[in-house]
């Protein structure tokens, strides 16, 4: 038990901040629950790093600690500091400020365990703490377009939920035991197998934002504040995607084809996506379809589970450099507004912002040097050593039409002159945010060899 | 090392100034491209010393980013920072007046540090990488003057047909790290490199260096300021492609590389048609750039990097001084068409000595550099296999090439010079680098054979291929000089002229289909939302009116029959023609009215879409258990 404890210590430590940090709120302590929420999470994030490496389970093989768990912690710890630092802010001084901090917080638990899962019925648990947080986060400003977009989101992951139960529970059926590792058997009944999966995939799409369960993401985001739609499409995300790739490792091919129908709905979602996002007006909304299209790259990476070398470093790897650039990418959205036309002319009024713009959009679209580059190399160099190279050549055409989708921000940044001159305030917190992510995205892409601890 | 450095991070250093300053920023420019070429020429003193210079740094795990100075490298990294340099300065002149400075001078200046790594690189990822910084820098550079719709236009359309054609880099890159297991660009062949591996390589050849069928973006790219077209068809952006061509070279094998010397005849001979019959003199030099290239290609193809090298470099010089040349007659005429130019170089007499010496060149006079470069590619084909296909492609593009400058000399010569205007340009900035690029190309073929050999390579020589070359030229030039110009107007030549607008051209083929993709995507977003308006109002009406208890029931179907009408009543009007935008607005409309069936409706929304996910479960489903059985 001892050990069991010891094993999930960043997790164990991520869950005592959240509980601290809504005690602070309920004595209406906002500042003291941030700094709170900083330094639990610098210290689950640096015992995860210290114990990367460790490959081992916890409570009877239910919770794995592997590379996959440790570095979603490694993620989504800091990851969560500079959200609740973009929230800060966003919301200083508002009622209910402290509530965020507490619920990204258990938010981020909730996306740790799922990405530990070994057992479906914390994979549940994971889903539910994310979906729980997440929704009342959206509906933070309470008024019309937030309370619809978090309903949105709340009825979408209740029925995707529920659909995923009513198919987990064939699962147990058929093998007795609720552990994931128990699918490895191939003599089981491949249509009750293939039932499961599927309605698992309804479940962690949702959460993943994977075309076709994808529905809630523009509406949601929209209406929540800035920094929760930046938390929501970084967070539950990459906590869905490394709870997927810890489940198709179980399953045989023989018995469910998953790789191929990943394939096909990494197909749907990166085209959807990008193509959708070439019409938005609004910043956030074409973040919002990107996100669901940079979804569709990881999964080339968990098609690569158990078949390539490179799929774990590549979800990593992507994992890392998708949590920076799109946090980036909001943040200076935060700072400038959320129309295409606010950013016109930021190339003249704020320099650095545009540039900083440039480099998050760059490397979504995936150019090198940048951290983009690295990660989507990996994917693609993952999914054609798993047989897959159409799909490769899919994705890098996608990655061109996505191009397209981001010049539309940058273009006007540099070459469009502001129709009334007006500088938008913005609070020094969300500078940190986008400095740190920059600095970060050149580096990453730069380093990963060490990153990677000398390949 | 510091010039290494220096070649590449001079330019990019003052794109950086110029777009964080704001000042200065032509001689910015100027300062970056002249430390670059500081560097290049130290870097080609280390190479003839015999040093070869290698840089490793970070990168992806056991691939290392590289830079390396062979000694084909140093001399293109030189010839690209010379004739970089001499645009800049004419530049200077050129850009006094105009607008767009700022997208201008730091757009060019990246391009030029991209291709100067692009040149130097030494692993593929590196190599990748330039080549989309450059893609993305031409792409501002053609787009200078974006209020104009035609730049707009053809920025967005090279772009695309660039996009198209680097899915071959990527596919051929990907494939080479896959078999080799290493990203370094090496000089022996490589065993095992696949035909497909190979062919996508050609292809982003064919994009960049705007080979048929891809030619058409480079005639468009017109629309960009001359030192930008001067720049793009010489030393960098088509260069690209040749240099991917050199540094790929091993690794094609015979049979792949027939396909390369078909790429090239074909282009040769199509796009010197093109040429010919062009009645503009900036797409005659686009349409002839794209020929000249694809004597380049030819020449790869039939085995002979050597005569490609000493072509691109002859080319580079003479492309970019026509170019200078055609661009200051058009800011003294206000125009490119040939019907406004006649005359035009008799007024002006040091451009038009410039623009001939180039023109001359081109053809392939002797002793002029073009002569020498033109020379090895015949023999190169002579010497080739198939002689059959290669020798005459070459020497009927060659014939092509003397007619069509025959007739640019013939037309600004002869033809009526329009009424006097006085000349308005600083014009001693743009001579200097005309005049400049121009002596080079005189004198230049002296030094070309000693370059070549400096870069490693021996030109092939043959006087069968001299003489015929030398007929080629002697015949073409009187022939374009002297043929009345309604020879070139029938009919049937337009087709050649408009660069084989075959079903619509590139534009019908692909930008037409992707943007219907896109709109249709965006249709079926917006009619499901509607649709999600009326069934979801209409169910929850039912829903609602089954609900409530009977005792109530008279009272209630009274109500909710009324509130579904107006329902109906709104979503006829909704129907109509309205874009999401007035759904949206009509939903809050309806909230107002109709008070508590707003958190409802939304609901309603939701339960259309969870049905499309449900219905992309059971497709998966389906899917997945066809592959079982």
């Amino acid at each position: 038990m001892a050990t069991d404890l010891l094993n999930i210590l960043p997790q164990l430590i991520v869950l005592v901040t959240a509980v601290t940090v809504l005690c602070l709120e309920m004595a209406r302590r906002p500042l003291a629950g941030l700094w709170c929420l900083v330094i639990g999470m610098s210290a689950a994030t640096g015992v995860a790093v210290d114990m990367l490496g460790t490959e081992t389970t916890a409570f009877s093989t239910t919770f794995r600690v592997d590379a996959l768990s440790l570095w979603a912690a490694a993620i989504l710890s800091p990851a969560t500091i500079l959200f609740a630092l973009l929230a800060r802010a966003e919301l200083k001084d508002q009622v209910r400020e402290g509530t965020i901090y507490s619920l990204m917080v258990f938010a981020a638990l909730g996306a740790m365990i799922l990405a530990g899962s070994g057992d479906v019925m914390f994979l549940v648990l994971g889903i539910l703490i994310g979906t729980l947080a997440g929704m009342a986060m959206a509906a933070h400003p309470r008024n019309d377009p937030s309370s619809e977009g978090a309903m949105k989101y709340f009825i979408y992951g209740s029925v995707a939920g529920a659909i995923m139960l009513f198919g987990l529970t064939y699962w147990v059926g058929l093998t007795g035991t609720t552990l994931i590792s128990a699918l490895i058997n191939p003599d089981l009944s491949p249509v009750i197998v293939m039932f499961g999966f599927i309605t698992l995939l309804a479940g962690i799409g949702y959460t993943a934002s994977l075309f076709p369960f994808h529905f809630w993401i523009p509406d949601t985001f929209e209406g929540a504040p800035v920094s929760v739609a930046a938390y929501l499409s970084v967070v539950p995300k990459i906590g869905a995607l490394f709870v997927l790739a810890q489940v198709v490792r179980e399953i045989p091919v023989s018995v469910v084809d998953w790789p191929l129908i990943l394939a096909v709905l990494a197909v749907l979602s990166m085209t959807f996506g990008n193509v959708v996002a070439l019409w938005q007006d609004n910043v956030i909304r074409l973040l919002a379809y990107s996100t669901i299209a940079q979804s569709g790259y990881f999964l080339l990476g968990v098609i690569g589970m158990g078949q390539s070398g490179l799929a774990i470093d590549s979800l990593v790897v992507f994992g890392v450099a998708y949590a920076l650039m799109n946090t980036g990418a909001f943040a200076i959205t935060l700072a400038e507004g959320t129309r295409l036309d606010d950013f016109k002319g930021v190339g003249r009024r704020r320099p650095w912002h545009a540039v900083g713009m440039t480099i998050f959009l760059l490397s979504l679209v995936g150019m090198p040097p940048l951290a983009g580059f690295v990660g989507k190399f990996l994917l693609f160099g993952s999914a054609i050593e798993s047989g897959y190279t159409w799909l490769a050549v899919i994705a890098i055409l996608n990655s061109a039409i996505s191009l397209a989708v981001y010049m539309r921000i940058v273009v006007p940044m540099f070459f469009q002159e502001a129709e009334e001159e007006q500088t938008k305030l913005y609070a020094p917190g969300t500078s940190f945010v986008w400095i740190s992510t920059f600095i970060l995205t050149i580096v990453a892409g730069i380093g990963v060899q060490w990153f990677l601890g000398g390949g | 090392m510091i010039a290494l450095l220096l070649t590449i991070l001079g330019p990019l250093a003052a794109t950086v100034w110029i777009t964080a300053t704001r000042k200065q920023i032509g001689y910015a420019a100027l300062t970056g491209s002249l430390a670059s070429l500081a560097g290049s020429f130290f870097l080609f003193l280390y190479m003839i010393e015999g040093k070869i210079i290698t840089a490793t740094f970070a990168g992806l795990p056991n691939f290392p980013f590289r830079l390396e100075v062979t000694e084909l490298s140093a001399v293109l990294a030189l010839v690209v920072s010379v004739i970089t340099t001499f645009i800049f300065i004419y530049a200077i002149g050129y850009m006094a007046e105009e607008k767009g400075k700022l997208r201008f001078w730091s757009g060019i200046s990246l391009f030029l540090g991209a291709m100067q790594l692009l040149v130097l690189a030494g692993d593929w990822i590196l190599f990748v990488m330039a080549w989309e910084i450059m893609g993305f820098a031409s792409y501002l550079l053609i787009g200078t003057w974006y209020w104009k719709k035609e730049a707009g236009d053809a920025s967005t359309k090279a772009f695309l047909m660039n996009r198209v054609a680097d899915l071959g880099l990527y596919v051929g890159v990907f494939v080479i790290i896959l078999t080799s297991g290493s990203s370094q660009i090496v000089a022996e062949p490589l065993q095992g490199i696949s035909m497909a591996g190979a062919l996508a390589l050609l292809l982003a050849v064919m994009g960049k260096s705007a080979q048929v069928p891809f030619q058409s973006w480079l005639s468009a790219a017109m629309a960009g300021p001359t030192p930008v077209s001067a720049l793009l068809h010489s030393a960098t952006m088509v260069a690209a492609g040749i240099i991917l061509l050199l540094k790929a070279f091993p690794l094609f094998s015979p049979d792949a590389l027939i396909w390369v010397g078909t790429v090239g005849g074909v282009t040769i001979l199509l796009t010197g048609a093109t040429a010919v019959f062009s009645e503009d003199i900036k797409r005659m030099l686009a349409a002839s750039t794209s020929s000249q290239l694809g004597f380049m290609v030819l020449a790869v193809g039939a085995g002979y990097p050597a005569a490609a090298i000493a072509h691109l470099i002859a080319h580079a010089f003479m492309k970019s001084s026509l170019f200078l040349g055609a661009g200051i007659f058009q800011h003294e005429t206000g125009s490119t068409r040939y019907k406004d130019l006649g005359g035009a170089g008799k007024k002006l007499i040091v451009t038009f000595s410039g623009f001939a010496v180039a023109g001359l060149a081109l053809a392939g006079i002797p002793p002029l550099i073009g002569f020498w470069s033109k020379d090895a590619i015949l023999a190169a084909g002579l010497q080739a296999d198939p002689a059959a296909w290669y020798f005459p492609a070459a020497l009927i593009g060659a014939f092509f090439t003397a007619i069509y400058m025959g007739r640019a000399f013939g037309i600004l010569w002869n033809g009526k010079a329009r009424p006097d205007e006085t000349p308005q340009r600083s014009l001693p900035w743009m001579h200097t680098g005309l005049l400049t690029l121009a002596a080079a190309t005189a004198v230049g073929g002296l030094f070309l054979d000693p370059l070549v050999e400096e870069a490693g390579f021996s030109i092939p020589k043959g006087t069968l291929a001299m003489i015929s070359g030398l007929v080629a030229a002697a015949s073409g030039l009187p022939i374009g000089w002297f043929a009345p110009a309604p020879a070139f107007k029938k009919r049937i030549w337009m087709f050649f002229r408009d660069n084989y607008p075959v079903a619509g051209g590139y534009n019908r083929v692909v930008v037409q289909p992707m943007l219907a993709l896109a709109k249709g995507f965006n249709a079926i977003e917006t009619s499901l939302l509607q649709a999600v308006f009326v069934i979801g109002t209409a169910f929850l009406a039912i829903a609602r009116w089954l609900s409530e208890g009977i005792d109530r029931a008279t009272a209630y179907v009274i109500d909710s029959i009324g509130a579904f009408n107006l329902n109906i009543a709104r979503m006829s009007s909704f129907t109509d023609d309205k874009g999401i935008v007035e759904g949206i607005a009509g939903l809050v409309d309806s909230v107002q009215r109709l008070g508590h069936y707003g958190r409802k409706m939304q609901s309603g929304l939701v339960h259309r879409e969870l049905a499309w996910s449900v219905y992309g479960m059971v497709f998966a489903f389906i899917i997945i258990l066809l592959t079982y059985l």
